[in-house]
């Protein structure tokens, strides 16, 4: 059926958007994920399918100068209802003049370097229904101002209106241990404000950035939702101060993004450092094969959760290894693979991601994410049985 | 107890990381130092030369002299990948070109083409003997990312250019012999040899053909590092713009080694519109369309 569906959209939309080419872009997925270790509860399936589209529309006036951008998207999925969902991820208006520019209503923003986490990404609050990964986001309100400068490129944001973290449900893979009781969550602050100082210096850029809002990720209260035991997420008013420095000079880059918080508990201070070393056309291929280290470190205590400490972020003492190869053909064909190690507790994430062109319209890829050595405090446990294998097939108009 | 042995843990794993990017960046600033001698020897060496690196650097000069001036360009591209069964594809881009006083150009192409890779920017602020400073807008993710620019050699979109073969072409980057006069079909060249200063260029030398009315690029062929012929690129359809920038229509590069070629035609060629140095920021990638 979603076969049918997706082939049908697909055969709309061709023609539709040799019409509208420079208005209409954007993809739409098929997507098939097989999970080979029995789940932790009877409800949650071996494998789903799902259907997912992200069209853009993009319309501009006075010579580019102003323009409107509108991305909506949403997921069909077999199992799991939380994961079936809709989204505005933009709408925005943007005007720009020589030396400024502004973007109102609702937008993405992304601010860092690093690849093992996105530790001072803060503006917009994450899709996680849609990957672990945390790489998909939600459409943040915003209104933002942006002026260049010679000594840099300032960025201030009002940001009005919290969205809530989608999670997954419990009949979906991929779950924390605990259902969440997303009806009751505690959002301390809807209004939140942010400000940044970007600039390049040679090989250097470098960020610095404030943000003052309820915190993207929560932290848990476990409750009882109609007796049963829940999550409740707490989203806390807090302060991040954050950096992020690239030095890119011969084939490496240096990476470093640290931050302090207040507000959930006492103040702590987090960073993920490391490196990426590009070998370039190994041996003439034309390939390129990249090497990653990062170490994350956290400085939060484990917290006591139920009868047992647990970890209060994945990231509190992790060590990222990885390659990343581009054959740089005309499939474009890519490999990225790589471990996260926690150096305290020996748990592993595993994962390999390739994707490549199929003809000029279609691109395919194909994810696996291993969770192996997992602790009953660390993160991963919840997830022990949850290693899976992905594949997508995008149309892209 | 656990509480100070775990904060104690993270500064000194802290401290330990931020020494070594210290060290690193010690040792990559170290390690640029005898390069940069070493390049500029090699430069002083061959321009104290014969007559003939001095004559090959005339025309060199004389070419890049006509060009100066344009400011600021935007141009249409589509490149034609053919492997060597005939098979094609498309690659579409716009590429908007800022000249800086003193130091390379810098340019941004922004692909159209295929649709996977729609929105994507490549900007590139060019030196005339450094590495390129370059950035790449990945409008998936709204990210902006400084990647590292060493690799020359490597192909560009999967064609048959190298990066090095699109990127702004300074004086500096090479050095000069001139060969010769030819006449190709009753019309005059000159046939320079200019060697890459760069050791991570792809070429060992490369051969090039000026028309000796205009001074334009009519022909280079590239020689592989094992001085092996790789790559011709012929130029077609010169137009003159503004009175005086001359530009061709297409340009043909056919790979001899491996049978592919590929043909970047330029359309839609506009001079002097007005482009300023914040069209060229990686702050305002987000905003390129």
């Amino acid at each position: 059926m979603v076969w049918v569906a997706g082939l049908t959209f697909a055969s709309v939309w061709a023609p539709l958007h040799a019409a509208a080419q420079d208005i209409l872009s954007g993809s739409i997925t098929l997507e098939a994920r097989g999970f080979p270790r029995e789940a932790l509860l009877p409800e949650q399936p071996d494998a789903t399918l799902s259907l997912s589209g992200e069209p853009e529309i993009y319309l501009t006036w006075g010579d580019g100068v102003q323009s409107l951008t509108f991305t909506p998207f949403f997921r069909l999925d077999s199992s799991d209802g939380e994961r079936t969902h809709l989204d505005i991820r933009e709408l925005f208006w943007q005007i720009y003049g020589d030396s400024w520019e502004v973007r109102a209503g609702l937008g993405k923003v992304f601010w860092g370097v690093t690849e093992s986490q996105h530790l001072v990404d803060v503006i917009n609050q994450t899709d996680l229904v849609e990957s672990p990964d945390g790489e998909d986001k939600l459409g943040q309100p915003m209104v933002n101002l942006t002026l260049l400068r010679s000594w840099g490129t300032v960025d201030l944001f009002v940001l009005p209106g919290f969205r809530e973290r989608t999670f997954v449900g419990s009949d979906g893979r991929l779950a924390l241990p605990l259902p969440v009781d997303d009806d009751n969550e505690v959002v301390e602050r809807d209004v939140g404000y942010a400000a940044r100082w970007f600039h390049t210096l040679g090989d250097i850029d470098l960020g610095v950035s404030h943000f003052w809002g309820s915190s993207r990720d929560p932290r848990f209260l476990i409750t009882a939702d109609d007796g049963a035991p829940a999550l409740l997420p707490i989203y806390e008013t807090i302060h991040q101060t954050s950096l992020d420095l690239q030095l890119t000079t011969g084939n490496w880059a240096w990476k470093l993004e640290a931050l302090t918080r207040s507000g959930q508990g006492d103040r702590f201070y987090a960073s993920v450092g490391g490196f990426e070393y590009t070998i370039g056309n190994i041996r003439r291929s034309g390939a390129d094969l990249g090497l990653l280290a990062e170490l994350n470190l956290d400085s939060r205590d484990d917290i006591q959760f139920g009868d047992q400490q647990v970890s209060a972020t994945p990231f509190d003492q992790d060590l990222f290894v990885g390659s990343r190869l581009a054959l740089n053909d005309v499939q474009d064909t890519q490999l990225l693979g790589g471990a996260v190690v926690d150096l305290g507790m020996g748990a592993v994430a595993l994962f390999l991601e390739t994707s490549r062109r199929l003809g000029d319209v279609w691109t395919a890829d194909f994810e696996v994410r291993g969770f192996v050595n997992t602790d009953p405090s660390g993160p991963l446990y919840g997830v022990r049985r949850d290693s899976y294998g992905q594949f997508s097939l995008h149309y892209h108009f | 107890m656990k509480t100070t042995t775990k904060h104690l843990d993270i500064r000194g794993l802290a401290a330990a990381l931020a020494l070594a990017i210290a060290l690193a960046v010690a040792l990559v600033l170290i390690g640029t130092q005898p390069a940069q001698a070493q390049e500029s020897g090699t430069a002083g060496s061959a321009a104290a030369g014969s007559a003939a690196a001095a004559r090959g650097m005339e025309v060199a000069l004389e070419a890049q002299r006509r060009d100066d001036g344009f400011a600021d360009l935007t141009a249409a591209m589509t490149m034609t990948l053919r492997n060597r069964h005939g098979q094609e594809s498309t690659r579409r881009m716009r590429n908007r070109t800022l000249e800086v006083e003193g130091d390379g150009d810098k340019t941004v192409v922004i692909f159209d083409q295929p649709n996977d890779v729609k929105g994507t920017a490549f900007l590139n602020h060019t030196h005339k003997v450094d590495d390129d400073d370059q950035w790449l807008y990945l409008p998936a993710l709204k990210r902006v990312k400084r990647i590292a620019s060493s690799n020359k050699s490597g192909p560009f979109m999967g064609s048959e250019f190298a990066y090095e073969d699109i990127s702004s072409q300074e004086i500096e980057k090479y050095t000069y012999t001139f060969i010769g006069e030819e006449d190709v079909e009753g019309v005059p060249h000159f046939v320079i040899e200019r060697v890459p200063v760069d050791p991570k260029s792809g070429y060992t030398r490369q051969v090039v053909w000026y028309d000796q009315a205009e001074y334009r690029v009519q022909r280079i062929d590239f020689y592989d590092r094992k001085n092996d012929l790789l790559k011709t690129l012929t130029y077609h359809g010169y137009n003159q713009y503004v009175d005086q920038f001359w530009r061709a229509d297409r340009m043909e590069m056919v790979n001899h080694q491996t049978g592919k070629s590929t043909t970047l035609a330029w359309a839609d060629y506009e001079f002097r519109t007005g482009l300023t140095d914040n069209d060229f920021n990686s702050s305002t990638l987000r905003r390129i369309r």
